[in-house]
């Protein structure tokens, strides 16, 4: 591949890496299996990249073909950190925003998703990224109802942790 | 306030506290080997392709062979041969198409469905194999207990005996227990490592087909 479309992936990549970062968040349990992961992403994104056409945004792709990677190709190492240690890594609030029973709500939800199964996370994580139903059902290739169906059972599964 | 909303919130709040990977570090990636499983997939289906090809190469030079090849008038051996490849060939060509089609630009559920075809094309390759090796095994037999000099007089002798039954059943139970043991072995080997290898996919696909309900 050409050097200048190298240089056009690297520089599309590195002003979206966020978007690869919260996948790995939601699919990893500890630093170096976000690191092998994103490390992952980056390659399939770039195996894949003379595919996009630039018809749909780079990001709407980018959200596309990561999860494929961590959902489906990605292979799992053993989990070595549990999920509180996980809150711990990642979990940084602003001192000044700081609301005790808010964040031990926050707290929870994060060890719930944890828990949830990989097509739950994609769907959560959709939905936390504003997607809408429409974009939800493209990419993971159900149907709008039926996502909306399940987000509304994951969203009532949540409320159950939060207020047993 | 919905418990999602509380989340999104603090998601949002918590975008920029990634440690910010650079554009040499980028380069840097896209040149490490990727460890997906379609890459292991694809490895172990190559290899059992060529395992196949290499029994069947080895069989060929068999001095047990040579030996059939001098009785066999029909030239079974030959039209056996044939086939094989014929299944060879069209399984690997089945299996290159499918393997084209799996790239990360589609659905979740497309991708898992078309990894899984690839791989089923490789499971019915392995299944037609066994089916062709019984029945092969089978014609063998036959072929050795009419034409087979050798076999032939050994028959005289134990009809003679009066124990021809007794080693007709002995015959046939061996080759019956020598295909169980193949066929358990195969079994066993593909459980332990499709089963490490797809057990996350199969469960993910599941998953995906019951939202359909």
């Amino acid at each position: 591949m050409s050097e200048a479309l190298e240089e056009q992936f690297v520089k599309l990549l590195q002003e979206n890496q966020n978007i690869v970062h919260k996948i790995c968040r939601l699919y990893t349990h500890d630093q170096d299996s976000h690191n092998d992961l994103f490390q992952e992403i980056t390659i399939q994104l770039w195996k894949a990249y003379p595919n996009f056409r630039g018809d749909s945004k780079f990001t709407t792709w980018a959200y596309r073909v990561g999860l494929n990677t961590a959902i489906t190709l990605y292979r799992k190492k053993k989990k070595t950190i549990t999920t509180i240690e996980f809150d711990s890594t990642y979990h940084k609030v602003k001192q000044e925003d700081y609301n005790f029973e808010e964040e031990e709500q926050i707290k929870l939800l994060y060890s719930a998703i944890k828990e949830l199964n990989d097509i739950e996370k994609a769907l959560v994580f959709l939905y936390l990224e504003d997607k809408d139903y429409s974009e939800i059902s493209e990419t993971l290739g159900i149907t709008e109802v039926n996502a909306r169906v399940k987000m509304n059972r994951l969203k009532g599964k949540l409320k159950k942790i939060l207020n047993p | 306030m919905d418990e999602l909303d509380i989340l999104k919130k603090d998601w949002k709040k918590n975008e920029n506290y990634f440690n910010q990977i650079t554009e040499k570090e980028i380069y840097g990636m896209l040149h490490k080997r990727s460890s997906s499983i379609v890459k292991w997939l694809f490895i172990i289906s190559v290899c059992e392709f060529m395992l196949w090809i290499t029994t069947s190469i080895m069989m060929r030079n068999n001095d047990n062979i040579t030996t059939f090849n001098s009785f066999d008038k029909f030239n079974i051996i030959l039209i056996l041969e044939l086939i094989s490849y014929s299944i060879l060939i069209y399984f690997m060509v089945r299996f290159y198409l499918n393997y084209k089609k799996i790239n990360t630009n589609q659905s979740v559920k497309n991708l898992i469905k078309n990894i899984l075809n690839t791989r089923k094309t490789v499971q019915n390759y392995i299944k037609i194999i066994i089916i062709y090796t019984v029945i092969t095994a089978i014609i063998m037999f036959y072929v050795q207990f009419n034409f087979d000099p050798e076999i032939i007089k050994l028959y005289t002798e134990i009809e003679k005996s009066g124990n021809q039954a007794v080693f007709i059943v002995l015959s046939l139970l061996l080759t019956f227990v020598f295909i169980g043991i193949f066929t358990l072995f195969m079994w066993f080997f593909y459980k332990l490592i499709y089963g490490i290898l797809l057990k996350r996919l199969y469960k993910n696909y599941e998953e995906l087909k019951k939202l359909e309900i």
